[in-house]
Protein backbone atom coordinates (compact mmCIF):
# COMPACT_ATOMS: atom_id res chain seq x y z
CA UNK A 1 0.00 0.00 0.00
CA UNK A 2 2.66 2.23 1.15
CA UNK A 3 4.91 1.53 -2.14
CA UNK A 4 1.28 1.82 -4.03
CA UNK A 5 1.46 5.48 -3.05
CA UNK A 6 4.67 6.66 -3.49
CA UNK A 7 4.81 5.15 -7.14
CA UNK A 8 1.97 7.44 -7.26
CA UNK A 9 3.67 10.03 -5.51
CA UNK A 10 6.76 10.08 -7.88
CA UNK A 11 3.85 9.69 -11.53
CA UNK A 12 2.28 13.32 -10.37
CA UNK A 13 5.81 14.59 -9.65
CA UNK A 14 6.99 13.47 -13.02
CA UNK A 15 4.04 14.27 -14.77
CA UNK A 16 4.12 17.96 -13.42
CA UNK A 17 7.65 18.55 -14.25
CA UNK A 18 7.21 17.23 -17.77
CA UNK A 19 4.16 19.33 -18.19
CA UNK A 20 6.09 22.78 -16.61
CA UNK A 21 9.42 21.59 -19.03
CA UNK A 22 7.05 21.50 -21.71
CA UNK A 23 5.51 25.41 -21.25
CA UNK A 24 9.35 26.81 -20.37
CA UNK A 25 10.17 25.76 -24.21
CA UNK A 26 7.10 27.00 -25.56
CA UNK A 27 7.93 30.20 -24.25
CA UNK A 28 11.40 29.67 -25.35
CA UNK A 29 10.07 29.73 -28.81
CA UNK A 30 8.30 33.05 -28.69
CA UNK A 31 11.42 35.17 -29.56
CA UNK A 32 12.11 38.67 -28.67
CA UNK A 33 13.95 40.64 -31.18
CA UNK A 34 14.88 44.51 -31.28
CA UNK A 35 15.06 44.86 -34.68
CA UNK A 36 15.18 48.61 -34.69
CA UNK A 37 16.99 51.11 -32.53
CA UNK A 38 17.77 54.57 -33.83
CA UNK A 39 18.88 58.14 -32.76
CA UNK A 40 18.25 61.36 -34.39
CA UNK A 41 19.54 64.38 -33.53
CA UNK A 42 17.48 67.54 -34.76
CA UNK A 43 19.86 70.54 -34.85
CA UNK A 44 17.05 73.74 -35.57
CA UNK A 45 15.46 71.52 -38.65
CA UNK A 46 12.37 71.83 -40.59
CA UNK A 47 13.37 68.82 -43.01
CA UNK A 48 10.68 66.03 -42.39
CA UNK A 49 11.70 62.71 -41.82
CA UNK A 50 10.59 59.37 -42.26
CA UNK A 51 11.28 55.69 -40.41
CA UNK A 52 10.01 52.53 -42.09
CA UNK A 53 9.11 49.79 -39.86
CA UNK A 54 8.60 46.37 -41.81
CA UNK A 55 5.87 44.14 -39.52
CA UNK A 56 5.87 40.62 -41.42
CA UNK A 57 2.94 37.89 -40.74
CA UNK A 58 4.90 36.28 -38.41
CA UNK A 59 4.74 38.82 -35.94
CA UNK A 60 2.53 38.20 -32.66
CA UNK A 61 2.81 41.71 -31.35
CA UNK A 62 5.19 44.77 -31.34
CA UNK A 63 5.98 47.56 -29.07
CA UNK A 64 7.03 50.48 -30.51
CA UNK A 65 8.28 53.07 -28.25
CA UNK A 66 9.15 56.71 -29.16
CA UNK A 67 10.90 58.82 -27.00
CA UNK A 68 11.48 62.74 -27.65
CA UNK A 69 12.65 66.03 -26.31
CA UNK A 70 13.35 69.35 -27.74
CA UNK A 71 15.12 72.31 -26.05
CA UNK A 72 13.76 75.10 -29.18
CA UNK A 73 11.06 75.23 -31.55
CA UNK A 74 8.42 72.85 -32.42
CA UNK A 75 8.65 68.77 -32.61
CA UNK A 76 5.63 66.83 -33.86
CA UNK A 77 5.41 62.45 -34.11
CA UNK A 78 3.15 60.67 -36.26
CA UNK A 79 2.65 56.96 -36.19
CA UNK A 80 0.94 55.34 -39.33
CA UNK A 81 -0.20 51.59 -39.35
CA UNK A 82 0.73 50.11 -43.57
CA UNK A 83 -2.87 50.73 -44.68
CA UNK A 84 -1.84 54.21 -44.04
CA UNK A 85 -4.32 54.82 -41.03
CA UNK A 86 -2.85 57.46 -38.07
CA UNK A 87 -2.12 54.97 -34.78
CA UNK A 88 -0.62 57.83 -32.54
CA UNK A 89 0.79 60.76 -32.42
CA UNK A 90 1.75 63.89 -30.20
CA UNK A 91 4.08 66.86 -30.36
CA UNK A 92 6.08 68.75 -27.94
CA UNK A 93 7.58 72.57 -28.36
CA UNK A 94 8.43 75.67 -27.46
CA UNK A 95 7.03 79.10 -28.67
CA UNK A 96 8.79 79.66 -31.70
CA UNK A 97 9.21 83.62 -31.24
CA UNK A 98 11.31 82.75 -28.47
CA UNK A 99 14.83 82.51 -27.94
CA UNK A 100 14.47 80.61 -24.26
CA UNK A 101 15.67 77.32 -24.03
CA UNK A 102 13.40 74.87 -21.91
CA UNK A 103 13.51 71.23 -21.65
CA UNK A 104 9.80 69.69 -23.33
CA UNK A 105 9.65 65.68 -23.70
CA UNK A 106 7.02 63.78 -25.08
CA UNK A 107 7.18 60.22 -25.17
CA UNK A 108 4.48 57.50 -26.38
CA UNK A 109 4.06 53.43 -26.11
CA UNK A 110 2.20 51.35 -28.47
CA UNK A 111 1.53 47.83 -27.30
CA UNK A 112 -0.06 46.03 -30.57
CA UNK A 113 -0.94 42.60 -30.75
CA UNK A 114 -0.96 40.82 -34.12
CA UNK A 115 -0.56 44.36 -36.14
CA UNK A 116 -1.30 44.97 -39.60
CA UNK A 117 1.27 43.43 -41.45
CA UNK A 118 3.73 45.38 -43.80
CA UNK A 119 5.54 48.93 -43.81
CA UNK A 120 4.57 51.05 -40.75
CA UNK A 121 5.84 54.95 -40.71
CA UNK A 122 6.78 56.98 -38.04
CA UNK A 123 7.16 60.82 -39.34
CA UNK A 124 8.53 63.08 -37.64
CA UNK A 125 8.08 66.42 -38.55
CA UNK A 126 10.16 69.44 -36.85
CA UNK A 127 9.62 73.31 -37.12
CA UNK A 128 13.01 75.04 -36.30
CA UNK A 129 13.46 72.57 -33.66
CA UNK A 130 16.79 71.64 -32.01
CA UNK A 131 16.24 68.07 -29.85
CA UNK A 132 16.43 64.17 -30.22
CA UNK A 133 14.08 61.35 -31.26
CA UNK A 134 14.77 57.64 -30.39
CA UNK A 135 13.02 54.99 -31.83
CA UNK A 136 13.16 51.59 -30.79
CA UNK A 137 10.80 48.54 -31.34
CA UNK A 138 10.29 45.28 -29.68
CA UNK A 139 8.85 42.69 -32.00
CA UNK A 140 7.56 38.94 -30.66
CA UNK A 141 7.40 35.75 -32.52
CA UNK B 1 -42.87 112.75 7.65
CA UNK B 2 -38.91 112.77 9.08
CA UNK B 3 -38.90 109.50 10.36
CA UNK B 4 -40.14 108.21 7.19
CA UNK B 5 -38.05 110.14 4.82
CA UNK B 6 -35.15 108.38 7.64
CA UNK B 7 -36.69 104.78 6.55
CA UNK B 8 -36.48 105.32 3.05
CA UNK B 9 -33.20 106.34 2.60
CA UNK B 10 -32.06 103.45 4.64
CA UNK B 11 -34.01 100.98 2.61
CA UNK B 12 -32.33 102.53 -0.51
CA UNK B 13 -28.66 102.54 1.34
CA UNK B 14 -29.28 99.40 2.09
CA UNK B 15 -30.36 97.47 -1.25
CA UNK B 16 -27.42 99.34 -3.23
CA UNK B 17 -25.25 98.03 -0.85
CA UNK B 18 -26.66 94.62 -1.06
CA UNK B 19 -26.49 95.01 -5.05
CA UNK B 20 -22.73 96.46 -5.06
CA UNK B 21 -22.06 93.29 -3.02
CA UNK B 22 -23.12 91.03 -5.12
CA UNK B 23 -22.38 92.68 -8.20
CA UNK B 24 -18.69 92.71 -6.78
CA UNK B 25 -18.72 88.88 -5.25
CA UNK B 26 -17.94 86.22 -7.42
CA UNK B 27 -19.67 83.81 -6.89
CA UNK B 28 -17.94 80.94 -8.30
CA UNK B 29 -16.27 78.13 -6.00
CA UNK B 30 -14.67 76.05 -9.06
CA UNK B 31 -12.29 72.92 -7.21
CA UNK B 32 -10.54 70.30 -8.10
CA UNK B 33 -9.05 68.11 -5.22
CA UNK B 34 -8.11 64.68 -5.73
CA UNK B 35 -6.35 61.80 -4.66
CA UNK B 36 -3.29 59.80 -6.48
CA UNK B 37 -1.44 56.85 -5.99
CA UNK B 38 2.05 57.24 -6.78
CA UNK B 39 5.13 55.30 -6.46
CA UNK B 40 8.64 56.82 -5.63
CA UNK B 41 10.11 57.71 -9.29
CA UNK B 42 7.43 60.33 -9.85
CA UNK B 43 8.00 63.89 -8.48
CA UNK B 44 5.57 65.22 -6.22
CA UNK B 45 4.05 68.43 -8.18
CA UNK B 46 1.00 68.23 -10.55
CA UNK B 47 -0.05 70.46 -13.13
CA UNK B 48 -3.00 71.99 -14.73
CA UNK B 49 -3.27 72.99 -18.36
CA UNK B 50 -5.72 74.04 -20.49
CA UNK B 51 -6.49 72.29 -23.86
CA UNK B 52 -7.53 75.14 -26.25
CA UNK B 53 -8.64 72.48 -28.74
CA UNK B 54 -8.73 68.81 -29.51
CA UNK B 55 -5.30 68.98 -31.73
CA UNK B 56 -3.93 69.65 -28.34
CA UNK B 57 -4.97 66.34 -26.45
CA UNK B 58 -1.28 65.03 -27.02
CA UNK B 59 0.88 68.50 -27.07
CA UNK B 60 3.08 69.78 -24.69
CA UNK B 61 4.76 72.86 -24.38
CA UNK B 62 5.05 75.14 -20.80
CA UNK B 63 2.81 77.42 -22.59
CA UNK B 64 -0.64 75.15 -21.94
CA UNK B 65 0.13 74.69 -17.89
CA UNK B 66 -2.29 77.37 -15.72
CA UNK B 67 -1.25 75.80 -12.50
CA UNK B 68 0.49 73.58 -9.91
CA UNK B 69 0.01 71.83 -7.04
CA UNK B 70 1.92 70.09 -4.80
CA UNK B 71 0.75 66.17 -3.78
CA UNK B 72 0.99 65.81 -0.33
CA UNK B 73 2.35 62.56 1.72
CA UNK B 74 -0.83 61.39 1.45
CA UNK B 75 -1.54 61.67 -2.13
CA UNK B 76 -3.49 64.80 -1.53
CA UNK B 77 -3.64 67.66 -3.96
CA UNK B 78 -5.97 70.83 -4.88
CA UNK B 79 -6.36 73.35 -7.60
CA UNK B 80 -8.57 76.47 -7.48
CA UNK B 81 -10.80 76.57 -10.19
CA UNK B 82 -13.18 79.87 -9.84
CA UNK B 83 -10.73 81.73 -12.36
CA UNK B 84 -11.76 79.70 -15.29
CA UNK B 85 -14.66 80.59 -17.80
CA UNK B 86 -17.91 80.63 -17.28
CA UNK B 87 -18.53 77.86 -20.38
CA UNK B 88 -16.50 74.29 -20.10
CA UNK B 89 -13.83 73.66 -21.57
CA UNK B 90 -11.09 70.57 -21.84
CA UNK B 91 -8.09 70.60 -19.07
CA UNK B 92 -5.20 68.79 -18.50
CA UNK B 93 -3.77 66.84 -14.96
CA UNK B 94 -0.16 65.62 -15.58
CA UNK B 95 2.65 64.58 -13.44
CA UNK B 96 6.29 64.14 -14.30
CA UNK B 97 9.18 61.84 -13.28
CA UNK B 98 11.84 62.74 -10.91
CA UNK B 99 14.36 62.85 -14.13
CA UNK B 100 12.19 64.38 -16.49
CA UNK B 101 11.04 68.08 -17.44
CA UNK B 102 8.06 68.93 -15.77
CA UNK B 103 6.68 69.49 -19.57
CA UNK B 104 6.81 66.23 -19.90
CA UNK B 105 3.66 64.11 -21.94
CA UNK B 106 4.10 60.52 -21.83
CA UNK B 107 1.28 58.48 -23.72
CA UNK B 108 0.75 54.86 -23.14
CA UNK B 109 2.02 52.14 -20.97
CA UNK B 110 2.68 51.72 -17.45
CA UNK B 111 3.63 55.40 -17.13
CA UNK B 112 1.12 57.24 -18.81
CA UNK B 113 1.33 60.59 -17.19
CA UNK B 114 -1.69 62.57 -18.06
CA UNK B 115 -5.97 62.74 -17.13
CA UNK B 116 -7.93 65.05 -19.26
CA UNK B 117 -11.35 65.93 -18.02
CA UNK B 118 -13.88 68.57 -18.15
CA UNK B 119 -13.98 71.50 -15.92
CA UNK B 120 -15.46 75.47 -15.81
CA UNK B 121 -15.72 78.01 -13.00
CA UNK B 122 -18.17 76.27 -11.03
CA UNK B 123 -17.13 72.49 -11.35
CA UNK B 124 -16.55 70.89 -7.96
CA UNK B 125 -14.44 67.74 -9.13
CA UNK B 126 -13.53 65.42 -6.20
CA UNK B 127 -11.31 62.67 -8.03
CA UNK B 128 -9.44 59.86 -6.72
CA UNK B 129 -7.40 56.85 -8.62
CA UNK B 130 -7.38 53.66 -8.05
CA UNK B 131 -4.28 52.43 -9.34
CA UNK B 132 -0.28 53.08 -9.30
CA UNK B 133 0.57 51.71 -13.32
CA UNK B 134 -0.21 53.91 -15.12
CA UNK B 135 -1.21 56.50 -12.31
CA UNK B 136 -4.03 57.83 -14.06
CA UNK B 137 -6.23 54.39 -15.40
CA UNK B 138 -8.60 54.19 -12.92
CA UNK B 139 -9.81 56.89 -11.88
CA UNK B 140 -13.21 57.75 -9.41
CA UNK B 141 -14.68 60.94 -10.30
CA UNK B 142 -17.90 60.47 -7.55
CA UNK B 143 -21.36 62.25 -8.60
CA UNK B 144 -19.52 64.62 -11.53
CA UNK B 145 -21.76 62.85 -14.20
CA UNK B 146 -20.31 64.61 -17.40
CA UNK B 147 -16.81 63.58 -16.46
CA UNK B 148 -17.59 59.73 -15.19
CA UNK B 149 -18.95 59.50 -18.97
CA UNK B 150 -15.23 60.78 -20.28
CA UNK B 151 -13.51 58.63 -18.91
CA UNK B 152 -15.38 55.61 -19.99
CA UNK B 153 -14.87 57.08 -23.26
CA UNK B 154 -10.91 56.81 -22.33
CA UNK B 155 -11.68 53.92 -21.16
CA UNK B 156 -13.49 52.55 -24.12
CA UNK B 157 -10.20 53.69 -26.19
CA UNK B 158 -8.13 52.14 -24.55
CA UNK B 159 -9.42 48.62 -24.63
CA UNK B 160 -10.27 49.48 -28.37
CA UNK B 161 -6.22 49.95 -28.72
CA UNK B 162 -5.03 46.47 -27.15
CA UNK B 163 -7.29 44.27 -29.44
CA UNK B 164 -5.56 42.41 -31.84
CA UNK B 165 -5.64 44.53 -35.33
CA UNK B 166 -6.03 41.69 -37.90
CA UNK B 167 -8.29 39.10 -36.16
CA UNK B 168 -9.93 41.32 -33.60
CA UNK B 169 -11.44 43.56 -37.10
CA UNK B 170 -14.45 42.94 -36.08
CA UNK B 171 -14.85 43.53 -32.43
CA UNK B 172 -13.30 46.50 -33.22
CA UNK B 173 -15.70 47.54 -35.46
CA UNK B 174 -18.19 46.64 -33.11
CA UNK B 175 -16.41 49.03 -30.18
CA UNK B 176 -16.16 51.80 -32.62
CA UNK B 177 -19.97 51.68 -34.22
CA UNK B 178 -20.53 51.44 -30.48
CA UNK B 179 -19.07 55.08 -29.79
CA UNK B 180 -20.96 56.61 -32.74
CA UNK B 181 -24.09 55.21 -31.57
CA UNK B 182 -24.02 56.68 -28.00
CA UNK B 183 -22.99 59.91 -29.23
CA UNK B 184 -26.01 62.24 -30.02
CA UNK B 185 -26.99 61.37 -26.91
CA UNK B 186 -24.28 63.01 -24.90
CA UNK B 187 -23.04 66.81 -24.11
CA UNK B 188 -21.27 68.37 -27.14
CA UNK B 189 -17.53 68.31 -25.45
CA UNK B 190 -18.03 64.45 -24.50
CA UNK B 191 -19.29 63.44 -27.71
CA UNK B 192 -16.45 65.36 -29.57
CA UNK B 193 -14.23 64.08 -27.20
CA UNK B 194 -15.30 60.42 -28.14
CA UNK B 195 -15.38 61.68 -32.35
CA UNK B 196 -11.45 62.34 -31.71
CA UNK B 197 -10.39 59.41 -30.02
CA UNK B 198 -12.85 57.08 -32.47
CA UNK B 199 -10.40 58.54 -35.54
CA UNK B 200 -13.55 60.14 -37.52
CA UNK B 201 -11.36 61.17 -40.25
CA UNK B 202 -10.52 57.99 -40.92
CA UNK B 203 -14.26 56.50 -40.69
CA UNK B 204 -15.87 59.36 -41.88
CA UNK B 205 -17.04 57.59 -45.05
CA UNK B 206 -18.50 55.01 -43.03
CA UNK B 207 -20.71 57.16 -41.27
CA UNK B 208 -21.58 60.32 -43.89
CA UNK B 209 -25.29 60.43 -42.69
CA UNK B 210 -24.01 59.97 -38.69
CA UNK B 211 -21.57 63.32 -39.23
CA UNK B 212 -24.27 64.97 -41.05
CA UNK B 213 -26.98 64.75 -38.48
CA UNK B 214 -24.12 65.55 -35.41
CA UNK B 215 -23.35 69.16 -37.41
CA UNK B 216 -26.97 69.84 -37.66
CA UNK B 217 -27.82 68.89 -34.25
CA UNK B 218 -25.02 71.34 -32.55
CA UNK B 219 -25.01 74.11 -35.26
CA UNK B 220 -26.42 76.51 -33.13
CA UNK B 221 -23.05 76.51 -30.88
CA UNK B 222 -19.59 77.80 -31.10
CA UNK B 223 -16.35 76.99 -29.58
CA UNK B 224 -12.70 76.32 -30.52
CA UNK B 225 -13.74 72.55 -30.36
CA UNK B 226 -16.07 72.27 -32.58
CA UNK B 227 -14.66 74.65 -35.13
CA UNK B 228 -11.54 72.77 -34.85
CA UNK B 229 -13.98 69.44 -35.77
CA UNK B 230 -15.43 71.25 -38.52
CA UNK B 231 -12.04 72.23 -40.12
CA UNK B 232 -11.04 68.80 -40.18
CA UNK B 233 -14.13 66.99 -41.42
CA UNK B 234 -13.69 66.27 -44.74
CA UNK B 235 -16.94 66.77 -45.91
CA UNK B 236 -15.77 70.54 -45.81
CA UNK B 237 -13.05 69.75 -48.00
CA UNK B 238 -15.42 67.41 -50.20
CA UNK B 239 -17.75 71.12 -50.64
CA UNK B 240 -14.20 72.99 -51.15
CA UNK B 241 -12.29 70.56 -53.94
CA UNK B 242 -16.26 70.77 -55.73
CA UNK B 243 -15.57 74.65 -55.33
CA UNK B 244 -11.90 74.60 -56.40
CA UNK B 245 -13.34 72.46 -59.79
CA UNK B 246 -16.01 75.00 -60.78
CA UNK B 247 -13.44 78.05 -60.37
CA UNK B 248 -10.65 76.34 -62.08
CA UNK B 249 -13.01 75.46 -65.38
CA UNK B 250 -14.26 79.35 -64.73
CA UNK B 251 -10.75 80.44 -64.74
CA UNK B 252 -9.76 78.22 -67.87
CA UNK B 253 -12.82 79.53 -69.74
CA UNK B 254 -11.97 82.87 -69.02
CA UNK B 255 -8.24 82.82 -70.14
CA UNK B 256 -8.92 81.14 -73.24
CA UNK B 257 -11.70 83.72 -73.72
CA UNK B 258 -8.59 86.15 -73.38
CA UNK B 259 -5.90 84.18 -75.69
CA UNK B 260 -9.03 84.22 -78.67
CA UNK B 261 -9.57 88.12 -77.92
CA UNK B 262 -13.01 87.30 -77.35
CA UNK B 263 -13.64 88.33 -73.51
CA UNK B 264 -12.95 91.21 -71.92
CA UNK B 265 -13.43 91.99 -68.14
CA UNK B 266 -16.91 93.54 -67.85
CA UNK B 267 -16.39 97.26 -67.84
CA UNK B 268 -19.51 97.56 -65.18
CA UNK B 269 -17.15 95.74 -62.69
CA UNK B 270 -14.58 98.08 -63.12
CA UNK B 271 -16.61 100.80 -62.92
CA UNK B 272 -18.05 99.92 -59.30
CA UNK B 273 -14.93 100.66 -57.82
CA UNK B 274 -15.67 103.96 -58.30
CA UNK B 275 -17.13 106.83 -56.05
CA UNK B 276 -20.42 108.55 -56.57
CA UNK B 277 -18.57 111.62 -57.66
CA UNK B 278 -15.85 109.26 -60.02
CA UNK B 279 -18.87 108.18 -61.56
CA UNK B 280 -20.22 111.51 -62.67
CA UNK B 281 -16.37 112.50 -63.48
CA UNK B 282 -16.06 109.23 -65.31
CA UNK B 283 -19.46 109.97 -67.71
CA UNK B 284 -18.02 113.22 -68.73
CA UNK B 285 -14.48 111.58 -69.47
CA UNK B 286 -16.52 109.28 -71.84
CA UNK B 287 -17.94 112.11 -73.62
CA UNK B 288 -14.29 113.96 -74.47
CA UNK B 289 -14.50 117.08 -71.62
CA UNK B 290 -11.77 118.78 -70.16
CA UNK B 291 -10.49 119.44 -67.00
CA UNK B 292 -12.05 122.82 -67.11
CA UNK B 293 -15.10 121.90 -68.05
CA UNK B 294 -15.70 119.37 -65.16
CA UNK B 295 -14.60 121.68 -62.90
CA UNK B 296 -16.97 124.52 -64.09
CA UNK B 297 -19.93 121.22 -64.21
CA UNK B 298 -18.98 120.15 -60.48
CA UNK B 299 -18.08 123.32 -59.52
CA UNK B 300 -14.56 122.20 -58.22
CA UNK B 301 -10.86 123.25 -58.65
CA UNK B 302 -8.59 122.68 -61.56
CA UNK B 303 -6.37 120.39 -59.40
CA UNK B 304 -9.57 118.57 -57.78
CA UNK B 305 -10.20 117.26 -60.76
CA UNK B 306 -6.91 116.60 -61.56
CA UNK B 307 -6.96 114.18 -58.53
CA UNK B 308 -10.01 112.51 -59.54
CA UNK B 309 -9.18 111.73 -63.26
CA UNK B 310 -6.28 110.35 -61.66
CA UNK B 311 -7.56 108.57 -59.56
CA UNK B 312 -10.58 107.40 -61.95
CA UNK B 313 -7.55 106.11 -64.24
CA UNK B 314 -5.96 104.01 -61.49
CA UNK B 315 -9.08 102.19 -60.47
CA UNK B 316 -9.96 101.61 -64.10
CA UNK B 317 -6.55 100.18 -64.85
CA UNK B 318 -6.02 102.10 -68.20
CA UNK B 319 -3.21 105.09 -68.74
CA UNK B 320 -5.12 107.81 -70.67
CA UNK B 321 -7.99 109.74 -71.49
CA UNK B 322 -8.12 108.05 -74.35
CA UNK B 323 -8.75 104.72 -73.01
CA UNK B 324 -11.52 105.56 -71.12
CA UNK B 325 -13.77 106.93 -74.07
CA UNK B 326 -12.46 103.21 -75.96
CA UNK B 327 -13.80 101.17 -72.93
CA UNK B 328 -16.33 98.66 -74.07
Amino acid sequence: MNMKSLLLFFTCLLSIVTIAQNKTSQYKDQSTQVNLQRNIQIKQDTREQEITIEIDNQTKKIELMIHSSVSLGQLSIEIYDSKGKKQGDFSVGNQLNTNVSEQVEGNITKSLIEPQEGLWKVKIIPIKAKGMVQISTFTFH
Amino acid sequence: MNYKLILYYNIIIASLLISSKSIGQDNSNGKLTGNIQLDSTWSSTIYLSYIRDFGELHSMSSKMILAESKIDSLGHFEFDLSYLPEEKNIFRLHIAKKLDSKNSIIIGGNHENYLIFIANRNSEINLKTTQAKPPFKKVDFGTNKENVNFQKITNLVFKQDSIASVSGASKRKFIEDKLIKNLLRDNQLTSLYALYKSAFESNYSRHKKFYKSYLKKWSDTDNNYFRDFKNKLPIKKEKKSTKTATFFIYAMLLLSGFILGKVNLPRSNRIKKLSVQERKIYDLLRKGATNKEIAEEFNIGISTTKTHVSNILSKLKVKSRKDIMNLK
